[in-house]
């Protein structure tokens, strides 16, 4: 390997700092823009649910009189309703869920039998009765840690013995405790969903739109190989003893490093700005070297065959665009038609895309990873061996 | 001693050489002078192996180059017509990478550029981006190469094309001093002044072959033999003219409807071919009697001027 010439064109590619810069900032402007305009702007929808109320013991009453309290009616609406009512709101799907006591529910609570609220999901929505049901949890746990620290008296009142005030004073006094902790906990759950939503999204976008720019370093970094400039240096190197097969080789390797770096580059922001929670580092790393091998050798391809710089330059912007779209650069493949999508293999982004998304959500990405290896390394092969062949003294 | 024999080669129907031979002899600067499209970068390229000739062989103290690819690599230098060197980065680390070529040390390779690009005036702007050098600096660094790793055999193409006369007159200077130290040289011009000055000998090429060759003295004198005059102005059909024309002159070298070029004996013969048109109500615009210089050489060669 003649070191000193490949670190040489290597140190030239990063001539024009100015621009490199512009198309790394790019994709990671679009993704922050994004993020931000799919960010919860609109207003939070109450959780709404109707009661039917069988006991209208006091258990029930020490729940209900919590959701009606004002904390609570910031983000709860409830009403009391009969069954025949409460089931027809829920058909029609104007509240998730319907809050069910049971007619025994204060005695057995009371008596110390294990006490539950029944809970109706309207199976139309999918968020809101999943909040419902944590918060009935919630309840459950409170009034069963209420039945066991006033015990004695919940017996005596059990027996039909007369309580003190102290003790109703008490009950509610640490019942407010108790749901005060409660009430800023859908909030919690709410962030937490459209932060993952939200999160994803973005990494969605840097990872497409990543790959569809370093395409354009890809293209450019190889296929100047081809240009008039080059060719001219190409008759002294020749002259000075470089093989065609040493000058072919040390120039797909320089600009695999370089696309790799910006890769790694981008990455980097991607990962600073959005701190994923998922992501195995290194296999990230194996997907970007691999897809800079596959990049610059596909337009090296081109070069190849073409062996002129513009004309292989009008071409690319064809392809870069075409991989783009295929591979899911601007629209999830779910967005895509289904004949689109099917042409998806046929994108040289579409396998790295992929694996890049599995990987950020954890997934396994073993099938993708084989595609693009096999892909990259056909293709970095092929371009070795056309350059070379182009080189050759003829 | 470099010697060409019978290059030919042609590029699809074009026939870029037809047959050259000559030869260089050491510590001599021979100079390849022709128009442009002559065939001289073809002729050059071949010698510096990166072009095979279609036929033809090119030896190099006996031995075939194309049969002894490296060992002929590694006793040439070649600047070529074109600039050859990476812009984006600096002229030092040029010189470094072309030294690294040839094997040279780290410290030889250093020592070895900084003189050269001392003694090619462009060791001040050394460690500057090449991208911003002007074009005469560019020229000087393609030169510098060139000689990074101190070849026997130089190869030029055409290196002065499109630079001031000052450095023009720089690098003349420095490849002189370079062969008075032993130094081979190929050197090909479309500048006739140029190779009349620099080179020892010199081969004259037109479309793809050499039209005459030997010193530079030797051509002058042959030069010298008629004078070559060149005259314009609207004249009369050819069969016309040609009684008047053929009874002062040798020979007639080109004849169109507006200029026609001659070869006469002596200054007398001018004047009276000239009296004679004017009595036949000729109207002439120029005459134009040639210095007997390589260019009028070409002249009476070609029938053609040689341009700039
Ligand atoms: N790569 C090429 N393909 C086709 N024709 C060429 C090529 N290179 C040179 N020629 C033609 O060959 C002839 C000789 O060119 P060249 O050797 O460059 O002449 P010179 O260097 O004397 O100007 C010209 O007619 C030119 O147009
Ligand atoms: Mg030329």
């Amino acid at each position: 390997m003649r070191w000193a010439f490949l670190r040489s064109i290597f140190k030239r590619k990063w001539a024009k700092p100015s621009i490199i810069f512009f198309f790394l900032l790019t994709p990671i402007l679009l993704s922050l823009l994004l993020w931000a305009v799919f960010s919860p702007g609109r207003k939070f929808q109450p959780l709404k649910m109707a009661v039917i109320n069988e006991d209208q013991g006091i258990a029930s009453r020490i729940v209900l009189s919590f959701l009606s309290s004002p904390k609570a009616k910031k983000w709860i609406e409830i009403t009391e309703a009969d069954r025949e009512q409460a089931f027809k709101r829920l058909r029609e799907n104007k509240i998730s869920a319907i809050m069910v006591f049971p007619r025994n529910f204060t005695e057995n609570y009371v008596q110390g039998k294990t006490t539950t609220i029944k809970l109706i999901k309207n199976p139309a929505q999918r968020i809101y009765p999943e909040v419902a049901a944590t918060l009935m949890l919630g309840f459950e746990k409170i009034l069963n840690f209420l039945r066991a620290y006033y015990d004695e008296e919940f017996s005596a009142l059990s027996r039909g013995e007369v309580v003190s005030g102290e003790f109703l004073k008490g009950t509610l006094q640490k019942t407010e405790e108790l749901f005060r902790s409660i009430a800023s906990f859908p909030f919690k759950i709410r962030e937490e969903r459209e932060e993952k939503k939200r999160l994803s999204r973005a990494i969605f976008f840097l990872s497409g739109l990543g790959y569809f720019f370093m395409l354009f370093f890809s293209n450019a970094s190889i296929t100047s190989m081809v240009g008039t400039r080059e060719r001219q240096v190409q008759k002294r190197l020749f002259v000075s003893g470089i093989s065609p097969f040493q000058y072919s080789l040390a120039y797909h390797l320089s600009s695999i490093a370089f696309v790799f770096l910006l890769e790694l580059a981008l990455a980097a922001a991607g990962w600073l700005l959005f701190r994923p929670q998922n992501g195995n580092p290194l296999t990230l790393l194996v997907i970007f070297l691999l897809f800079s091998v596959g990049s610059v050798s596909f337009f090296g391809v081109m070069a190849g065959i073409i062996g002129d710089e513009k004309k292989v330059n009008n071409l690319s912007s064809f392809f870069i665009f075409l991989f783009a779209i295929l591979g899911g650069s601007f629209l999830p493949l779910s967005a895509l038609p289904q004949t689109l999508r099917k042409l998806s293999f046929l994108s040289l982004i579409h396998p790295f895309n992929q694996a890049t998304l599995r990987v950020m959500m954890g997934k396994e990405a073993s099938g993708f990873l084989l595609h693009g290896f096999i892909l990259s390394a056909a293709l970095f092969f092929l371009s070795l061996y056309l350059n070379e062949r182009n080189l050759r003294l003829k | 001693m470099l010697e060409v024999r019978d290059l030919e080669k042609s590029y699809g129907e074009r026939e870029a050489l037809r047959g050259i031979s000559f030869q260089v002899r050491e510590g001599e600067i021979f100079g390849l002078l022709g128009p442009n499209g002559a065939g001289k970068t073809t002729a050059v390229s071949i010698i510096a192996t990166l072009l095979r000739p279609d036929s033809g062989r090119v030896l190099y103290e006996g031995r075939d180059v194309f049969s002894n690819l490296k060992w002929w690599r590694r006793k040439i230098g070649f600047v070529p017509q074109e600039m050859a060197f990476y812009e984006e980065l600096s002229a030092m680390e040029n010189m470094l990478l072309w030294a690294s070529f040839y094997g040279l040390g780290r410290k030889e390779a250093r020592r070895r550029s900084a003189e050269i690009l001392e003694v090619l005036e462009l060791s001040h702007r050394a460690k500057d981006r090449v991208s911003t050098f002007s074009g005469g600096m560019k020229r000087r660094l393609n030169l510098a190469l060139g000689i990074i790793h101190n070849p026997e055999f130089l190869i030029l193409d055409e290196p002065t094309v499109g630079i001031d006369v000052q450095a023009r007159v720089y690098i003349r200077e420095f490849l002189r001093e370079l062969a008075s130290r032993g130094t081979s040289m190929l050197y090909t011009t479309h500048q006739l002044e140029e190779a009349q000055q620099l080179c020892h000998r010199v081969a004259i090429m037109d479309a793809g072959e050499i039209l005459v060759e030997g010193k530079v003295e030797e051509l002058l004198k042959k030069a010298e033999e008629n004078i070559t005059i060149v005259l314009r102005g609207d004249f009369p059909p050819m069969e016309t003219l040609r009684p008047s024309l053929e009874k002062f002159s040798g020979k007639i070298l080109s004849f169109s409807g507006e200029k026609v070029a001659l070869e006469v004996e002596n200054e007398g013969a001018v004047a009276g071919l000239i009296k004679e048109m004017l009595e036949a109500g000729i109207s002439l615009r120029e005459v134009d009697i040639k210095k007997p210089d390589l260019e009028a050489l070409f002249l009476k060669l070609t029938g053609r001027e040689l341009r700039e």
